[in-house]
């Protein structure tokens, strides 16, 4: 089952209401397992697929026994590259081609994720940092269904009360704030992140093209629209699916911890890796990072190469990091791509205030136009080096001729400046879109706020929508008559088209919660229970175009056949 | 009670927003006059349809369900513009439907069929019309099959099973009404395909490709028929599509008559007409013409089935590509087809090979 099906939506209201239900003790706990069991289950045909994962944890707590009970580094070390090559074997890597597997079809579904889990509890229990625990809480935290695919990487200290103890109780406003993201989350999966991947699609083969015949400038054009439109692929998927688990953990009351934090705004590599895949950057921190960091300054460390050290860390972090990605070779550039640009930006910032100063230093990176190239020379550096997510060997090899690198650093360079002069026109044109669309001077967006509303309810709502339709009719317009799709048609048929489109972009912008500062701000001006059900009827409207939406754009699931 | 009155009352306005919808959609579906007659090639079921056809075929079949005497017609895209409004015009009291699906092959033809015995009286007798030509008889799927199995399972109406059946999963009885609750849906679908159609125009210009621009049936009668460079272009591109037609999609047709006959309807198999210079010259084409009589002898021995060979009714100049006549074409067509149907004897009567076409009003 996976989580944007639309059989997953059921599971998701059973399971939230049966956590809600079995408020804490062992029935709680009797609860997370049959639900970790049955999700698990709906990943595979036969249960015999799942004997090598299952088998892959029961052998973890084992290790975590013999850990917690050996408490040496010589043991801890010993187990944690036994489990670690286990890992490889069962996920196949190249490098293990050669020895035999299992001779049945089985499931690695979630493998990496519960790697991570196994490790954080083996190394915190063989250093005394946390307790054992019991063999049913270890089960319910390493196969816990809302993490088990895509994470977050939630640390056990923070599920395992969670799991146990009663959750606070559910008001309309967690209500709200969840179902919100469940929508959102939902929206950004299904429908940005299909438009996304078919674009991907469609540019792919003639990139690969006009690399073929030497089409320089064409191919750094399209090198650029391909490489960002996959990272906005990525993004939309992986933030998404974020939003769905965490939405649902919310009504179920068990809160996860959050993976994304605004991305695109990243000011440089580093800073980008406090806000990406956030539980995975923290995880690599405490347990490789660090350790490496320490090993290394105890063995070389001095006033002045510590920081380059430091360095040297990073750059083997984000090597291992990257390669964890995938189980090909070409997730080795990745991990190249990603080590580079890891440690050149800690040299970046180690020797740039010593050769400049730091004062001036300080000055030059407050710079407007500094930060706008820094900003968006992170973000295409991100994009060209997920190339290695959609290319295949031979295809890097193509990209690695002369011609190949010339187009994948015109692009970088492409990117960073347009990107930079996109982001400074926003950053102009930001406030005045804030005001049209009433975003200006709110609070956080689902809160309630108390500030006062100084404006009657047409300008707050009515303003926004009227210039939400307008933008929307402006998009649809330049689509339809820039291009030649209404050529040949008749005005009743193209007023009916420009119509639908219209409607189409302006819902799909209300399900994504365009409209949800100044709705906000309204409600805030309402009394408590007047509010509290205009929420409830603006819920109904976002989740009722997202479920619409996704019924389209999905096809029905197979349970629906056997139940009739 | 806050949180359940919450609950409740997003519950709600997602139900009442969702019967707001079927209401709205309704609307625009009697005003169309969708409700009134079937046609896949029409510009009603084009606006919420789409222009495929698939997507009518399956939720539009309520013109289909009234009693009387039905001519249906089952075809490609070469058949959408028969009109079944021209059609009906020569027929008085016979009401007409058109199934055409833009890139069916025969084999899907029998899927159609079947979706109109689903919702047709049993009492009345009917004429199904089958529009052929040799490119309905490559084996392989085409946008028209995946359209139609897609249409079919989207809301679970449907469960497609081995040998590409599609078994109803509800009651039959509840298919009008199973239709016309899906019709928000729809029509958010069909709202989605244009947004999906324009983007990729888009993207085609944002990423340096030309795209067919979109055409109307007045354009479509104005276009310039290929010239000599064009035709041998497409006399290529028809011939890469393979030499010779499936035996296996040939067999298909006894099985479409047998179930027709058994009902005791008819059924009529029209050989569609091509420009001379496609006919003559793609190797399947002159193929199917040697050999289609063979397949088509066994069913034609069958009460109620008729071969009408069109072949040759329409001018070169009548085509704006290798297949397509012109709308205006196809409507003097349909008058003429309609009526050598109006002609035809009762279904106890096995045809003699070949009917003629009705005289043209030229």
């Amino acid at each position: 089952m996976n989580l944007t099906s639309l059989l997953f939506l059921p599971f998701a209201f059973v399971a939230v209401l049966l956590l809600r239900l079995a408020p804490s003790g062992g029935l709680r706990r009797a609860t997370i397992f049959g639900l970790n069991a049955v999700f698990l289950l709906s990943m595979v045909k036969a249960p015999l697929q799942l004997v090598p994962l299952v088998g892959f944890v029961l052998l973890g707590y084992g290790a975590i026994l013999v850990a917690g009970s050996a408490r040496s580094s010589l043991s801890l070390g010993t187990l944690v590259t036994g489990l670690v090559a286990i890992f490889i074997w069962l996920k196949r890597y190249p490098i293990v081609s050669a020895v035999p597997t299992f001779s049945f079809a089985f499931t690695v579904v979630g493998l990496s994720y519960i790697l991570f889990r196994i490790l954080h509890v083996l190394i915190d229990v063989a250093q005394g940092s946390l307790r054992r625990p019991s063999f049913v809480a270890y089960l319910n935290y390493v196969f816990f269904f809302l993490n088990l695919l895509s994470g977050p990487i939630q640390r056990y200290e923070d599920f395992a009360p969670q799991a146990e103890m009663t959750p606070p109780p559910l008001d309309w406003e967690n209500v709200n704030t969840s179902c919100k993201r469940v929508v959102l989350g939902y929206l950004m999966v299904i429908v940005i992140g299909n438009a996304t991947f078919n674009f991907v699609e469609m540019a792919k083969p003639l990139f690969f093209d006009a690399l073929g015949q030497g089409k320089m400038f064409f191919g750094i054009y399209l090198f650029a629209l391909l490489t960002f439109a996959y990272l906005v692929n990525l993004f939309v998927n992986f933030a998404g699916y974020m939003n769905i688990v965490i939405g649902i953990g919310g009504l179920a009351g068990i809160v996860l911890p959050e993976n994304f934090d605004h991305p695109f705004i990243s000011e440089s590599f580093l800073d980008l890796w406090s806000r990406w895949h956030i539980t995975l950057s923290n995880w690599f921190k405490s347990y490789l990072f660090n350790p490496l960091l320490r090993m290394l300054s105890a063995r070389w460390g001095t006033k002045h190469s510590t920081p380059y050290l430091g360095a040297i860390a990073l750059y083997v972090t984000f090597f291992v990091m990257a390669v964890w990605h995938g189980t090909t070779w070409i997730f080795v550039i990745y991990g190249l791509f990603l080590g580079s640009g890891a440690a050149v930006n800690r040299l970046w910032q180690i020797l740039i205030p010593k050769v400049f100063g730091r004062n001036n230093y300080k000055v030059f990176s407050g710079l407007r136009w500094y930060f706008q190239l820094s900003r968006a020379a992170t973000i295409s550096y991100l994009a060209v080096a997920l190339t290695s997510f959609w290319i295949d060997w031979e295809q890097a090899r193509k990209l690695a001729r002369p011609s190949g690198l010339a187009i994948l650093f015109g692009s970088l360079v492409l990117m960073t400046v347009v990107g930079a002069v996109l982001g400074h026109l926003w950053d102009i044109a930001a406030p005045y879109v804030r005001d049209f669309l009433g975003w200006g001077h709110l609070p956080p967006v689902n809160q309630p706020t108390t500030l006062p509303v100084r404006s009657s309810v047409l300008r707050t709502i009515a303003i926004p929508i009227l210039a939400l339709t307008l933008a929307s009719a402006t998009v649809a317009a330049v689509a339809l008559f820039a291009t030649r799709s209404l050529e040949g048609h008749s005005l009743p048929y193209g007023l009916v088209t420009l119509a639908l489109f219209t409607v189409t972009v302006a819902v799909t912008c209300v399900a994504a919660g365009v409209l949800d500062p100044p709705i906000s701000r309204y409600l805030s001006s309402l009394a408590p229970q007047r509010q509290a059900d205009a929420a409830a009827l603006w819920l109904g409207v976002r989740g009722f175009i997202v479920l619409s939406l996704a019924a389209v754009l999905s096809s029905a699931p197979a349970f629906i056949y056997q139940a009739f | 009670m806050a949180l359940p009155r919450f609950l409740f009352i997003s519950g709600l306005s997602m139900l009442i927003l969702y019967g707001m919808s079927v209401m709205v959609s309704t609307a625009a579906y009697r005003g169309l006059r969708l409700d009134q007659q079937l046609d896949t090639g029409s510009r009603a079921s084009d606006l919420l349809f789409g222009s495929l056809g698939a997507s009518a075929v399956v939720y539009n079949r309520r013109p289909l369900i009234r009693n009387g005497p039905q001519v249906i017609l089952i075809g490609s895209s070469n058949f959408q513009h028969y009109s079944a409004k021209a059609i009906a015009s020569e027929m008085p009291g016979i009401s007409t439907s058109n199934m055409a699906v833009e890139g069916s092959n025969f084999a899907d033809f029998e899927l159609v069929v079947n979706l109109a015995y689903e919702v047709l009286p049993p009492s009345d007798k009917h004429t199904f019309v089958l529009g052929l030509w040799y490119g309905d008889f490559f084996a392989g799927n085409g946008v028209g099959h995946k359209a139609l199995d897609s249409e079919l399972t989207r809301y679970a109406m449907y469960q497609k099973v081995e040998d590409d059946r599609a078994i109803l999963k509800i009651p039959r009885s509840t298919l009008p009404v199973a239709a016309a609750t899906l019709r928000p849906l729809i029509i958010m679908q069909r709202a989605w395909e244009t947004i999906t159609t324009v983007s990729t125009s888009v993207v085609d210009d944002i990423l340096g490709q030309s795209h067919p621009p979109a055409t109307d049936f007045a354009a479509l009668d104005q276009a310039a028929s290929p010239d000599a460079e064009q035709q041998r272009e497409l006399v290529e591109r028809r011939s890469a599509d393979g030499t010779r037609v499936s035996d296996d999609v040939l067999a298909k047709l006894m099985p479409i008559a047998k179930r027709i006959s058994d009902a005791g309807d008819r059924l009529v198999l029209v050989d569609l007409p091509l420009p001379r210079w496609h006919a003559e010259a793609v190797p399947a084409s002159i193929d199917y013409s040697r050999r289609k009589h063979a397949y088509f002898a066994p069913a034609l021995r069958l009460p109620g089935i008729y071969y009408l060979d069109m072949e040759g009714s329409a001018t070169d100049e009548d085509f704006y590509d290798s297949v397509h006549l012109r709308p205006k074409a196809c409507i003097e067509l349909a008058h003429r087809l309609a009526r050598t149907l109006a002609g035809l004897r009762g279904p106890s009567e096995t045809a003699k090979l070949p009917l003629k076409p009705g005289p043209s009003h030229n």
